[in-house]
């Protein structure tokens, strides 16, 4: 098997205050290999968002970062600016979640296109446009050179999307992370984005990280999942696997919170209880409290990730007996 | 049946002047609301759902068309307003962060629509407020606290709490689930259909979640440009769309089940906006069955089999399914 | 950026006050330097009367311009008197000033705005043009013109003052208003079918004091210095009140020679408006919706 393209080793972010401690991150492990589009799931709180950041080493002060983010055997944690700088758009990209607010309004999109390919790429301008309008074209944009010409408030936000996509694989990255970059969109334009996201993947070998609160995203356009709680992932596995029979009591559970096309009638379930403040030092499972298979072991040892499947695991202590039972 | 339903609308225009021209946000909209009955408005950007919400609440005013509470036309909506409207229908906004006054106190906050149209003593005011609190699954020491001590599905029950202190018999909701975590909309949409059991109340849902129109409703409107395109019970909608932008709409959603990711099928292009609005029919660019009759003259909405309303020259289905 | 992200970063709202008090000291340093200096001349200034070494009006010609002592801290004036203790007092009579012709162009300003920024159409526009005359005088000259009219007098400068500033709150509060006016929760109102007039007093209001608090902080400074401004060009008090503009008026044959009878009340009129100015600074990042009301 190859190098990961990204490999998150016992990743932890603490955000220390005069009260409190925050511990945003509690040792979150992940990798993500060329050609490969995994989902990174959780609600607010549970640390996805700040995965992402964490990865490209933009994680706000006062945050402490410690463990291990390797991209494409670089090591990110604790480098510089200038160095971050070479991987971030040259190695990794990332697109975020609200288009409309990711340019600027006095700039045409083939200016500011233009000005961020020659930041990288030793381009002249005439070789620059090109490019730029290359870029929208594999990015299915109808109509890329009058795009070139426009301003953002002349775009929807699903252009806004593909142009910020164009972007992130100007300089021919190995990895991109898309951090919630469809729930903002209208549902027929996020179908058309995340079709296009898994061609590109599969056209240039990129590796993928599709961050969304949204299961039925990840079931349509990811292989692989990582089910994020309180700042640790706690379910990971191949989609088909997860899916099918989610090894983790949170998995579970929010499949079945999800109101979806076709589900047959009864009762929503609902997740009792609230997030754990991060704050507080956890012994134990983070999901105990909430949890209906919960029993003493549960709230006094942590249980790590064990592996009950070939290549699908979950931070559970009663899935071993469940799985065993079978 | 032959009961007069609790929202009746007629040919509801809203036009905006611009310079472009004029814009119609919402185009000759007919629909109708029963007792107890959840009817959810569905559709993207620029279809005008929440404009539609808007005018029949009296927010905005109708520059055509009619609006019927009750059996009663309401002819002057600014005047009706603050008298009626306000006791018999009711909003609950997206964003529960700014529909509640940040500096007012929750108590306060639910209590306003009471001090507005009678006047309480203050114990029968707490009295009340501690009711309504308890209805919506919280406590009532909660009226003393200010909105940003509570979360965000907090911050919903206690939007919902303040639009029924009226005892409205229905109620707008404008997404009201689409800013909260996924697994406290389920505790929302929970919350709204014991409310409905227990109270009687109805809802005009408006969402672009087809999978909380599903479990929630039981008639579905689709917009399309202002257009209303197709409307019905939600499972013959669903199971047998009539329109082709419904069929679209429901090919786009992604499903929990991964095995069916083929079937999603994208549609080419994008909602257009509502000053460049298409000739004839305005979903004929992107439509796979149009034809020139589609592109030249705007259909009218026909009733199928006198259940199901639709816009269309070349419906998908020609009768409804029983 | 994630709104979630704040949610890490801010302290939350059941810690201890203490605590909370001392989180937001080290943040904001700078505010709680000017909330000191401030806290020392406004006791000083209330207090001067049992603190003062000496009498502020007793005279002594055999002491006359005496430099900076020990037994003067800021030396004597051209009548011996100590200048340390006529400052002390003077404070007392340029924190009135102040506050009263803060407080009061906010009572005139902010009104106007709120209804300006509520109402919008024509009542913006008649309300607007008419604070627009006020503005179109340069700074000083309208206050100038006013005590012309009114006679000379601290009282007549307070007033004079006051109305030429009234016009900026209007146009702050009108700015405020309007940005609270599209906020879901007036929307909200309206359909409960709350009055306007509630409307205003309730949620339009309280959400846009905001900025009016910040300038009048900063203002409050600006207001002692031109009250000493108009003091200095005997137009605002006069003698025997003891203003600190005044004194510095007075000085004005003497302090080439003897420099502390200007500089002296001069450095208490600018730690006044330092202090001032950074409260007003701390104030706006403290108010700001993003500390203290998560999002």
């Amino acid at each position: 098997m190859t190098e990961p393209i990204l490999q998150i080793t016992d990743l932890r972010v603490e955000f220390p205050g005069l009260v409190r401690n925050v511990k945003a991150l509690r040792g979150v492990r992940l990798d993500l290999h060329k050609g490969q589009v995994v989902g990174l799931v959780g609600e607010s709180g549970s640390g996805k968002s700040l995965t992402a950041l964490a990865c490209l080493g933009l994680v706000p002060s006062p945050g402490k970062v410690s463990g291990s983010v390797k991209l494409d055997g670089y090591e990110v944690v604790g480098r510089g600016e200038p160095e971050l700088a070479h991987l971030r758009g040259g190695v990794a990209a990332m697109i975020f979640q609200n288009p409309m607010r990711a340019l600027n309004p006095f700039f045409t999109i083939g200016q500011q296109m233009v000005e961020v390919i020659r930041c990288h790429r030793p381009f002249g301008k005439k070789e620059a446009v090109q490019a730029a309008r290359k870029g929208l074209q594999d990015v299915q944009m109808p109509d890329p050179e009058i795009a070139l010409g426009k301003y953002p408030h002349q775009m929807s936000g699903g252009q806004i999307q593909r142009v910020m996509i164009a972007l992130g694989l100007a300089c021919k990255p190995r990895l991109l992370i898309a951090d919630e970059c469809t729930t903002a969109l209208d549902v027929t334009v996020q179908a058309q984005i995340i079709v296009l996201l898994r061609e590109l993947a599969s056209a240039y070998d990129l590796a993928v990280l599709f961050i969304t609160h949204d299961l039925s995203v990840v079931a349509t356009v990811c292989d692989r999942v990582a089910v994020m709680y309180a700042g640790e992932v706690v379910e990971n596995g191949l989609v088909v696997d997860v899916f099918a029979d989610p090894l983790h009591p949170y998995t579970r559970k929010l499949m079945s919170t999800v109101p979806t096309l076709g589900r047959a009638d009864g009762e929503l379930e609902s997740i009792r209880g609230q997030v754990p403040d991060l704050a507080l030092p956890m012994a134990g499972c983070t999901f105990c409290d909430r949890c209906d298979f919960a029993t003493d072991v549960c709230a006094t040892t942590p249980p790590g990730m064990q592996g009950y499947r070939a290549d699908h695991q979950a931070a559970c202590h009663h899935t071993a007996q469940r799985v065993a039972t079978e | 049946m032959s009961e007069i339903p609790l929202l009746a609308v007629e040919g509801l225009t809203r036009e905006f002047p611009t310079k472009n021209g004029i814009v119609s946000a919402v185009d000759d909209v007919t629909f109708h609301v029963n007792k107890a009955e959840t009817v959810a408005i569905v559709g993207e950007s620029g279809c005008g759902k929440s404009t539609l919400a808007m005018t029949v609440l009296g927010l905005q005013t109708a520059t055509a068309g009619e609006i019927v509470v009750q059996g009663e036309h309401l002819a002057d909506i600014s005047k009706v307003m603050g008298d009626r409207i306000g006791r018999e229908i009711s909003i609950v906004f997206q964003n529960p962060h700014s529909a509640l006054n940040p500096k007012m106190k929750v108590g306060a906050i639910i209590g306003e629509p009471l001090k507005t149209a009678f006047s309480l003593s203050r114990k029968e005011l707490n009295e009340r407020v501690a009711t309504l609190l308890t209805e919506v699954g919280l406590r009532p020491e909660h009226m003393r606290r200010y909105p940003h001590e509570f979360s965000g599905g907090q911050l919903q029950r206690i939007s919902i709490a303040r639009a029924l202190a009226l005892e409205p018999k229905l109620l707008i909701l404008d997404e009201p689930t689409a800013a909260l975590d996924v697994s406290v909309q389920a505790q929302i949409l929970e919350l709204l259909n014991k409310l409905q059991r227990e109270l009687g109340v109805s809802y005009l849902f408006i969402t672009h979640d087809l999978g909380t129109v599903d479990y929630i409703a039981d008639r579905v409107i689709v917009m399309y440009l202002g257009k209303l395109v197709e409307g019905g019970p939600v499972k013959d909608v669903f199971n047998a769309p009539a329109h082709p932008y419904t069929r679209a709409l429901l090919d786009s959603v992604p499903t929990l089940d991964p095995t069916q990711r083929e079937r999603l099928k994208i549609i080419s292009g994008e909602v257009p906006s509502p000053i460049n609005r298409p000739p004839g029919c305005a979903f004929a660019p992107r439509c796979s069955y149009a034809q020139d009759r589609c592109r030249h003259e705007v259909p009218a909405t026909t009733l199928l089999d006198g259940i199901r309303d639709v816009a269309c020259f070349h419906p998908l289905i020609t009768k409804a399914p029983n | 950026m994630n709104a979630n992200l704040s949610a890490f970063v801010a302290e939350p709202v059941s810690a201890g006050f203490w605590l909370r008090a001392r989180a937001f000291a080290v943040h904001n340093k700078l505010f709680v330097v000017g909330i000191v200096i401030f806290s020392i001349i406004l006791l000083a200034s209330v207090f001067a009367q049992w603190i003062v070494p000496y009498a502020p009006t007793k005279i002594s010609f055999a002491d006359k311009l005496l430099p900076p002592s020990l037994d003067h801290f800021m030396g004597t004036d051209k009548f011996g008197r100590d200048i340390f203790s006529r400052v002390l007092v003077g404070g007392q009579t340029s924190m009135m000033v102040g506050a009263f012709v803060t407080f009061l162009a906010i009572a005139i300003g902010a009104p106007i705005g709120v209804l300006s920024g509520y109402f919008g159409g024509w009542v913006d526009a008649a309300l607007m043009r008419f604070s627009d005359i006020f503005l179109a005088f340069p700074p000083l000259l309208l206050p100038i013109s006013i005590v012309a009219a009114l006679g000379p007098g601290l009282n007549n400068a307070m007033i004079a003052l006051a109305i030429s500033w009234f016009p900026w709150y209007a146009r702050i509060a009108r700015g405020a208003v309007m940005r609270v006016r599209e906020e879901l929760y007036v929307d909200a109102a309206r359909a409960m079918g709350v009055s306007h007039f509630r409307i205003m007093i309730r949620h339009i209001t309280p959400n846009s004091l905001t900025p009016i608090i910040v300038q009048g902080s900063m203002d409050f400074g600006f207001t002692i210095l031109a009250a000493a401004s108009l003091s200095f060009i005997g137009l605002g008090a006069r003698p025997p009140t003891i203003e600190w503009g005044l004194m510095a008026a007075s000085s004005r044959t003497q302090f080439l020679e003897h420099w502390w009878t200007a500089l002296c009340p001069g450095f208490a009129i600018f730690l006044t408006v330092l202090a001032v100015n950074l409260i007003g600074d701390g104030l706006r990042d403290v108010l700001d919706p993003k500390h203290g009301i998560s999002e």
